[in-house]
């Protein structure tokens, strides 16, 4: 669901996935098949307003959970996923949207289905201007390597906050930090 | 109707059980294991010897097209995948068929329909008469033997051992590839691991923990599993023994 552009359409394998992963779910639990449609829908529903309408970090991290959620379904116990400080206050504001695509995009990037394990930490911590948000990727055997371009996904940030991004690379991890300021 | 059995290999619980309730629809199809990456699909493959699998592509470890590559002609593949972009890679390595995910049940009939008559027509197309000529090699010796001399092919690794009056020798070639041109009269799958000539069987008897045990004219025994000593019981017209 990452964007090659700003405002470009929706990722069509992630919605086809989930879509395909939350069907199976039905003949299992058809309780959890419903809560995920609606984790789906809600998801669809924040995405088409891509860009257009200013929303809260923690509004982002909301979408960001249920996103992680959805990838847990496939993924099982090849993701194990640790949440900190997702509750943050609505202090600082973002175009709709903003961090979600930087999560999906390093999941993609780093190719979460090519491996056997996968952890994924993300941290969220608040300053006197602004937001901290970090994401830390473990895989095994082995991380595919290299930096991820965000021009695009940082693209919608701009005149809207100050934030400067820094990626660390490991054999085996991955470690993404985005600082987010008022202008 | 012939039985066919399968090996779903896929890395997603969740699909693999979505194919195992379209599968149980169809009563000629028994799904003997599942894997979940190409490593655990290869031994099992290797052990089992399915008729066919049906292969995802994208799953951790390799893939499920490197998987295919390695595994040449030994077994039909069905891929079955979320994505329609490796067909043209997944019929350049010969495979039966290729559904894309969510299965359509009636593309997954069809699929099967075609596995069958691909079995039944390799079965028609065996049958290799008593009197066809094998060149076999016995250590520095090269011998022309008709196959009825042939009274054991045993499983060792990627080959063949075959048993004749002149001793031991190998084919290099699965087991699944030299039943698939034996005469069914003739030859009987003793097990995963050996096949048999039936007119060598000289006396059986009931084994402990597994079917039967048959003693074959050069003094071999052979281990018949439970399954096959049940159609072989069938096929002799045993009633009890």
């Amino acid at each position: 669901m990452f964007n090659k552009q700003p405002d470009s359409a929706l990722n069509p394998h992630f919605i086809f996935n989930s879509m395909n992963a939350i069907r199976y779910t039905i003949f299992e639990d058809q309780d959890k098949a419903s809560e995920l449609l609606s984790e789906l829908a809600h998801l669809l529903r924040y995405k088409l307003s891509d860009g257009k309408i200013a929303t809260s970090v923690q509004n982002e991290l909301n979408h960001i959970t249920q996103y992680l959620s959805l990838e847990q379904l496939r993924l099982e116990e090849r993701i194990t996923v640790k949440l900190e400080g997702m509750h943050l206050g609505e202090q600082l504001k973002l175009p709709c949207s903003a961090l979600l695509p930087i999560v999906e995009k390093i999941l993609h990037e780093k190719d979460a289905y090519s491996v056997f394990e996968n952890t994924l930490n993300i941290t969220c911590s608040t300053s006197d201007s602004g937001v901290l948000f970090s994401l830390y990727l473990e895989q095994a055997p082995k991380l595919k390597q290299g930096d991820i371009d965000f021009n695009d996904e940082l693209s919608p940030l701009d005149g809207a906050v100050k934030y400067t991004l820094k990626q660390e690379l490991t054999t085996n991890s991955y470690k993404m930090e985005l600082e987010l300021n008022k202008l | 109707m012939t039985s066919m059995k399968v090996i779903i290999v896929d890395d997603e619980r969740l699909a693999r059980n979505e194919l195992k309730r379209l599968l149980s629809k169809h009563s000629n199809i028994e799904i003997i294991d599942e894997a979940k990456n190409a490593d655990e699909a290869a031994i099992k493959i290797k052990e089992q010897q399915p008729d066919a699998i049906f292969l995802d592509i994208h799953m951790p470890g390799s893939t499920g097209l490197e998987l295919a590559e390695s595994l040449g002609d030994d077994v039909n593949i069905i891929f079955c995948t979320a994505y329609d972009q490796f067909a043209v890679d997944a019929f350049s390595l010969n495979a039966m068929d290729y559904l894309v995910k969510p299965v359509n049940p009636e593309r997954l009939s069809d699929a099967i329909a075609k596995l069958e008559a691909r079995l039944e027509q390799s079965k028609q197309q065996t049958g290799l008469p008593d009197d066809h000529k094998l060149m076999v090699k016995y250590g520095e010796t090269m011998r022309i033997i008709p196959l009825s001399d042939i009274i054991r092919f045993e499983s060792i690794g990627n080959h063949a051992a075959i048993y004749t009056p002149h001793g031991k020798a190998f084919l290099h070639s699965s087991l699944n590839k030299i039943e698939a041109k034996l005469d069914a009269s003739h030859y009987f799958r003793a097990s995963r691991s050996d096949i048999i000539r039936l007119d060598a069987i000289e006396s059986m008897e009931q084994a402990i923990s597994y079917g039967l045990e048959a003693k074959l004219s050069n003094g071999q025994t052979v281990e018949i599993s439970r399954r096959q000593a049940t159609k072989l019981k069938q096929l002799l017209e045993f009633t009890q023994l």
